[in-house]
């Protein structure tokens, strides 16, 4: 039987802080700092977060399994004292269903509101 | 460190003391690259708003720590629902049911709806629940089973003595109980992905 902590619904909906993160973790594994400016960029400079909300974010994730901290540093000459996160094959599959979630939903506003403007 | 970081260290500090030990440097390191790419006023603007928004709300949260909270709280619950029992038993009936319903009172508070949301993720809560409600369990029957052989041993039973085997059997088996039920309804911890989820 498949364990209902796995399911990936059960996280639905994401808070929006979290759902930034585990979208800029898709872009590969990256250190606090580098997810803070990837959630600018990713959302055209609307989303700008601190460093409290970007570590109580991580923190949380990962107590969750979505994101795990890694060892591996991706690339030479990085800090070896900072900390790397990247997206667990729960936070994926999470990631996945709330984008979904949030295109369906954008599909069905589109639609209706096409329908009130009609 | 420039004095822009030193000020956010020592800003930092507000926030609660495990979740500084884990992440201050870090925040403090980023605060500092943040002052270099946005320069000072950006980045103070931005970071103060962070820590009016987060401070407070990581206090609640560390408040409301499973572990803590969770176990102040039963503690403080089992211990009016026995006084109240007690009081049931050797003083009147009212005082010992306005007990009882604090100590109700505690537990519809601590599983509120406002409390969980609130609480942070416990990946160990079904582990936790199941070796508290074994404990509480081992204890009602093992207190139960000394009752009954005083018993049988001994007619000299004093109102005390009664109060306090009836007083351990209820608080250890409604607490085994509700320890089992709950463990039930947790889920199981999601720390161990299966692969290619």
């Amino acid at each position: 039987m498949e364990n209902p902590a796995h399911d990936p619904t059960r996280f639905l909906p994401l808070p929006q802080a979290q759902y930034h993160v585990l979208v800029a973790l898709t872009a590969g594994e990256m250190h606090g700092y580098a997810v803070m400016q990837q959630v600018e960029a990713l959302s055209d400079g609307v989303v700008r977060m601190g460093p409290g909300t970007l570590y109580g974010t991580l923190k949380r994730l990962v107590d969750t399994g979505l994101a795990e901290e890694t060892e591996e540093r991706p690339a030479e000459g990085d800090d070896a004292r900072r900390r790397y996160y990247r997206l667990t094959g729960l936070g994926r599959a999470v990631c996945i269903a709330e984008s979904d979630r949030l295109a369906d939903l954008a599909t069905r506003s589109r639609a209706n509101l096409r329908i009130g403007t009609a | 460190m420039t004095r822009h970081a030193r000020a956010y260290r020592a800003l930092v500090r507000a926030y609660p003391r495990r979740f500084r030990a884990e992440f201050a440097d870090e925040m403090v390191r980023d605060f500092d690259h943040l002052v270099r790419d946005l320069g000072p006023a950006r980045s103070w603007s931005r970071t103060l708003l962070d820590l009016a928004v987060t401070v407070p709300r990581y206090r609640l949260e560390s408040f409301m720590e499973p572990r803590r909270s969770t176990s102040a709280l039963t503690v403080t619950a089992t211990a009016l629902a026995a006084l109240g029992i007690v009081a049931i038993l050797t003083v009147d009936f009212a005082p010992g049911i306005a007990l009882i319903l604090v100590a109700a009172g505690v537990v519809v508070t601590q599983r509120s709806r406002l409390a969980r949301s609130i609480r942070p993720p416990d990946p160990d809560r079904r582990r936790r629940l199941v070796r508290r409600g074994a404990i509480l369990a081992v204890i009602c029957v093992v207190s139960t089973t000394l009752a009954w052989i005083e018993l049988s041993v001994s007619e000299n039973w004093h109102g005390g003595k009664v109060v306090v085997y009836n007083a351990l059997f209820f608080v250890t088996a409604i607490g085994a109980v509700v320890c089992f039920v709950g463990a039930i309804r947790s889920p199981a911890s999601a720390a161990s992905p299966p692969a290619g989820v």
